[in-house]
């Protein structure tokens, strides 16, 4: 069975653009279930692919981290424009 | 006493699937958002690290911290603190941002200003009649440039 680890984003912190930039790049590692709550919220299952399994913690927060740096890249730029 | 306190409000700790996770709290009255993120940017490289905003509390980011690598409570407990001092210096830089950045711009326009207004636009064109031509070498010294001069 498949290692999941669920988070709650907030749209106001990690843009969709984000998101969308991260699960394109970590494609080949896990695969994304997103669930939109509300308008600015939405449940993220990030399931770690097979092959990754004995690494899925680095994988998992690989990914967190990898959006968390477009996420402040793209509103310190927004600030800055 | 008092800041013992406000330090464990403000610093949690647990446990889940990945392991062990702090979770510190910012108040965004206090610190901006823009300070928590280019606070987070630069610890990207030293630790995981996620924020939220907590559903009964959506005025604060909650951040939480987890090793790259397996530390003690007490290492762990001594990231939390230096990102939060992080925090402070940034927050520090964005406050002398808002409060400076005026004068900053107006000595930069000023700066490029002057430079534009020194050079009249038909200087700014480049003479390129003395551009070597195929059959020309630098041997030739058309302007004269090994000459002597002065004494």
């Amino acid at each position: 069975m498949s290692f999941e680890f669920t988070k709650t984003i907030d749209h106001s912190l990690y843009p969709r653009k984000a998101l969308a930039e991260a699960r394109q790049v970590y494609r080949d590692y896990c695969t994304l279930n997103i669930v939109p709550l509300t308008n600015d919220r939405a449940q993220v299952t990030i399931v770690v692919n097979d092959k990754y399994e004995d690494d899925c913690r680095q994988v998992v927060l690989d990914f967190l981290n990898y959006m968390l740096d477009r996420s402040a890249q793209i509103l310190l730029e927004e600030d800055a424009g | 006493m008092t800041s013992d306190l406000q330090v464990a409000d403000a610093l949690r700790w647990g446990t889940d699937s990945l392991g062990v996770v702090a979770y510190l709290s910012a108040d965004t009255s206090i610190y901006s958002k823009t300070a928590v993120f280019k606070t987070a940017y630069w610890y990207t490289d030293r630790c995981y690290l996620f924020l939220s905003r907590p559903l009964d509390s959506p005025e604060t980011i909650q951040v939480e911290i987890r090793a790259r690598t397996t530390l003690s409570r007490d290492e762990l407990l001594s990231l939390c603190r230096e990102f939060a001092n992080n925090l402070i210096d940034q927050q520090v830089r964005q406050d002398v941002i808002a409060e400076t950045g005026n004068i900053r711009d107006a000595l930069v326009k000023k700066a490029f200003f002057e430079g534009s207004t020194h050079l009249g636009s038909d200087k700014l064109h480049s003479n390129e009649e003395h551009i070597p031509t195929a059959d020309q070498s630098y041997k030739d010294d058309p302007l004269k440039i090994t000459r002597t001069t002065g004494s």
